[in-house]
């Protein structure tokens, strides 16, 4: 590893985890959170459903 | 000669006299406009906040027991609970304190489908590692990476 190359610099940038979303606390509890998960069960959030295709790509396919 | 710097000295002290009053005068009409206006929003801000805009539905609840004692709920159990409410078709989520910061794996697969779509029952989806994480006052949820390393 060496510091002062420009990758090894960018390395946090690189690996860094994706935050897909936050989530509003409705009701705390001593060990337990109940949170509003509509954003996470009703919306592509998770897993992508529409394709993502071009609309000029889209008109010649149909 | 004298004579004459005494009046160009006295025309200049003159125009520069006028020049000051001028900007002072800009100044002080828009120092009276101003507080005005800041004055307007303020009390519009204090209305909203006595009217209680956006937080007259909410209530607090004590436990998850009084939260669905609220409402009709139907409970899905599994990993992590999972609460329906069928009234208002809405979806809440128990996560509890040992879960969080914890990574867990998420999987997808389609259930049912038509085929000519690609979407045929069985089929798996992208699956991938997520943790939730508290964030400030809520709670966040992460997708860990699992491609890119740096050694």
């Amino acid at each position: 590893m060496n510091d002062s190359n420009k990758i090894s610099q960018s390395k946090l940038t690189n690996i860094i985890e994706a935050f897909m979303g936050r989530f509003k606390v409705v009701v705390k509890e001593d060990n337990k959170y109940l949170i509003s998960a509509d954003k996470l069960f009703l919306s592509e959030m998770l897993t992508s459903v529409t394709p993502n295709i071009p609309k000029s790509i889209w008109n010649i396919m149909i | 000669m004298e004579n004459k710097k005494s009046i160009s000295k006295l025309f200049l002290i003159c125009v520069f006299g006028y020049t000051l009053i001028a900007f002072t005068a800009n100044i002080n009409a828009q120092e009276s406009e101003k507080p005005e206006s800041v004055e307007d929003s303020s009390d519009t801000v204090l209305e909203d906040s006595k009217m209680g805009k956006g937080k007259k539905d909410k209530k607090d609840y004590a436990s998850i027991k009084e939260f669905i004692e609220d409402g009709e709920f139907k409970e899905l159990n599994g990993f992590m609970n999972i609460l329906h409410e069928t009234e208002e078709d809405k979806y809440y989520l128990i996560i509890e304190e040992d879960k969080i910061n914890k990574e867990f794996i998420y999987f997808a697969y389609i259930l049912n489908g038509p085929q000519d779509v690609g979407a045929s029952g069985g089929s798996m989806g992208d699956g991938s590692i997520l943790e939730f994480r508290k964030f400030k006052d809520d709670i966040g949820l992460y997708k860990i990476n699992t491609k890119y390393k740096y050694e």
